[in-house]
Formats: structure tokens, sequence, C-alpha cells
């Protein structure tokens, strides 16, 4: 395992390039401590702190999105682990969108056994002795994540059986979770998504308002189009024999929990309503983005 | 066991583990059984320990020690100055979650039995 993940960072026999290499070494040995051989098969996520420290207590946050990568190129079978470990918590991540008036499927900032929101509700200051409200489950980007640890599976290994049994579903259901809290702003001429924090945790409100969560967070925006322009076209690439069935589309009860195999997903609905989003995408006026990056929706 | 290293969370609740069982095993070997508390997975531990003197098994005086929470052997050794005394202890653990076992004890009892020493232990891991 060592062998297979080893980097060399850079080809110079100076201190400067051992020093660099200890400490990526450092960090791969922390990392294969986490995902491993040895937990692959446990149902075991990847907590923020691995899991020989006890910060955030072993909760699961976003942080496969930092190891997928290596993993991906060098260990394939362990990149595939924490993937279905968001598989088998599908159902929690679909109840807790349905809970919030949402669609598709809606992954928690941090949690644990079961898959549901463990995010504190309040946060204890050290430094001041204070707690504060704690508002950290706005980090609804978590999902998009989810479907971008696919993608990038399925593209780095080729693995159809995966897409088509587990990742496809991740993917759409995720996508209909951004294209149901995307909201359609007529004044602007575009989809506004509202109430959310970035990854940035220290912005999690405007001073002037009393409800917590920000509008069009440029993250978090650029993920939920990218998340829905990939289940497009994922759904364009899928053999019609494990695409959602035609009868699918008249279904009208969309984030069903009881929705029990991917043929019966009732995401075409979702589907038409993200395409009217991409349309309008492509006439860039689709889902707003941050106006201090000035990054338009073509380029996404 | 406990977790305590993290002074932040001194107010939540440390100990995670509730012992089921603790018991020496003829000739050298103990076997310790906990749960967790809350998602009541099972784990069991069993550990052999060897002792040489100057490379060969030799006998030595041995008395369990058993406390509530705790199994392990006093062991009592003449040894004497420049010459070599090695004490191995080798670990097994299986929890409930581990695939294709009959149940943690007995997979870990029978991993025990077949584990080879210290030196042919860490060439595996070394290969690993």
């Amino acid at each position: 395992m060592w062998q297979r993940t080893d980097l060399d960072v850079l080809d110079v026999a100076s201190d400067e390039a051992v020093d660099t290499h200890l400490a990526v070494r450092l960090h791969l040995f922390h990392l294969l401590q986490t995902a491993s051989s040895h937990s692959m098969e446990l149902d075991a996520g990847i907590p923020a702190r691995g899991w020989h420290g006890e910060g955030y207590r072993g909760h699961i946050f976003w942080d496969e999105l930092f190891i997928c990568p290596l993993l991906n190129l060098h260990l394939p079978i362990l990149a595939r682990a924490p993937l279905l470990y968001r598989y088998r918590r599908l159902d929690e991540a679909r109840w807790a969108a349905r809970q919030a008036g949402f669609r598709g499927a809606m992954y928690p900032w941090q949690s644990g056994s079961d898959g549901r929101e463990e995010t504190d509700v309040m946060y204890f200051n050290p430094r001041s002795g204070n707690w504060i409200k704690d508002d950290a489950h706005l980090q609804r980007h978590v999902g998009a994540a989810v479907a971008y640890n696919v993608w990038q599976y399925y593209q780095a290994t080729g693995d159809t059986e995966f897409l088509y049994s587990f990742g496809a579903e991740l993917m759409f259901e995720i996508a209909r979770f951004w294209a149901s809290i995307a909201q359609w702003n007529e004044t602007r001429g575009r989809y506004d998504i509202c109430g959310v924090m970035g990854p940035d945790e220290f912005h999690d409100r405007y001073p002037d308002r009393e409800a917590p969560g920000l509008e069009n967070n440029a993250y978090t925006n650029v993920m939920a189009v990218w998340c829905i322009a990939r289940a497009l076209h994922l759904f364009e690439l899928l053999p019609s024999c494990v695409k959602p069935c035609e009868s699918s589309r008249r279904c009208s009860h969309i984030g069903d929990m009881s929705a029990p195999s991917f043929t019966c997903l009732s995401i075409t609905t979702a589907l038409s309503v993200s395409s009217r989003a991409m349309k309008r995408c492509r006439n860039s006026t689709g889902i707003s983005i941050d106006a201090n990056t000035q990054t338009s929706c073509a380029s996404i | 066991m406990r977790r305590s290293a993290k002074p932040r969370y001194k107010a939540f609740e440390s100990k995670n583990l509730r012992v089921c069982g603790a018991a020496a095993i003829e000739p050298c070997s103990m076997l310790l059984q906990v749960e967790t508390t809350q998602s009541q997975l099972r784990i069991a531990q069993a550990a052999r320990l060897d002792v040489r003197l100057r490379g060969l098994d030799v006998a030595f005086d041995k008395r369990p020690v058993k406390e509530s929470v705790r199994i392990g052997y006093d062991i009592v050794l003449d040894v004497t100055s420049g010459s070599s005394a090695e004490i191995e202890k080798i670990v097994v653990l299986y929890t409930s979650r581990d695939r294709a076992i009959a149940d943690p004890k007995t997979a870990a009892l029978t991993a025990l039995a077949r584990a080879d020493g210290f030196d042919a232990i860490l060439q595996i891991h070394e290969r690993a």
C-alpha cells in the first residue's frame, strides 16, 4: 500500500526536498491509517481527524473530497468505500431533504453512524468561554462534494458497475436537491440559492439579519450548477436498461422515501426542471454566481 | 480506555466501552471482551505472552492478575546482568463488524492460536 501511494514530490537532492517529501509521507501515513483495506468493508466514513484523534468527535464532514483524488488514482478500491458509505445513507439524506421542504437528497454537514444531521446547534468558544449559535448545518455544499467524488471516481476508473448500481442514483438525487433549493428570481432573471453557508464558516449570516444563511454563496452555486449539468450529462450517458423508467415521468411523488429501486426513481420531473435551469444557464441567466467572482455560468 | 485527550470535550461522556468479560487462558494468554456503549458492537481482544531468556524458551513463574476491567499476568523471572530477557506480547483484535467470522471471541482466540511470533508478524507487516 505504501509503495502504491508514495509521491515523489521534488526530484531534487536537497534538504528542502527531503523535508517536503517527509511531510507528504506523514500526511500519506495519516490518510492510509484512516482509509485502508482494514476499514473499507466496515461501513466507516472519512472523519475530519482520522480515526485516531478525538477532535470533531469522529464526525463525518466532507473530507473524502480531499483524499479521493489520491485514492482514485492510486488505490481506487479504497476510493469506492467512502462513496458506498454515502450510498448506504442516501435514504437518510432523502428524508432530510423532504423534512426541509426539498426534493432529492440533502446530505448532512456532520453525521455519524446512521447518516442523520449531527452538527451542533450551539458551539462553545474555548477562548471567550461563550456559547454561540452554530448554523453550520446550512453548509448544503456537502452533497455536491459527494456527487463530485462519484463523478471523479468514475472518470478515473471507468467503473460502470458502480456508476449504474450506485453512483448515478447518488448524482441524480443530489442534483434534484439543487434543482429544488434553487428559486427563480423574476426580478433578476436568475435562480437564487438562499439560506446557505459556504465552506467559509466565519460568514454564516448577514450582519443586519436575524435569519442565518447567505444568498448565492459562490462555491455552493458553482457546485450546484456543476451537479445539475453533470446529472443531465450522465442521464444521456446511461444505457436505457438502467435509466429511470418512463413511467417515472408521470410520478408526482418526488422525493418519495419509498422509492425502492433505481428504476423506479422519479427523477425525470426534477431533471426537466433542471433542464429549464440549464437552458437559462446557457443563456447566461442561470443560477447566479456571487458578483464578486465575475464567473459566468457559461464557463462552468 | 477513556476518551479524554480533548479538554474541550470533558463535559461529555468519556467512557464508550463497557467490559463484558476478562479471562486468563492457560498457559499464558488472556481474553478481554468489551462492547461499545451506544452501538453495542462487540470487541474481543486476545493476547499471548512468550518469555525467552538468552533466546531460549524458559519456564517462569506467572500469576494471573484479574481486576474488574483488566486482565493480565505478573511474571517472575530470574535475570542476570549481561544476559537478554525478552517478553513478547502478541495481541489480536476482532469486532462484530468484521466479515467472515463466527463471533469476535472465537475469531480472536483462533487467530491468537495460529499467530506466529513477533519477527514473522513484522515481516508480514513490512510487506503490507
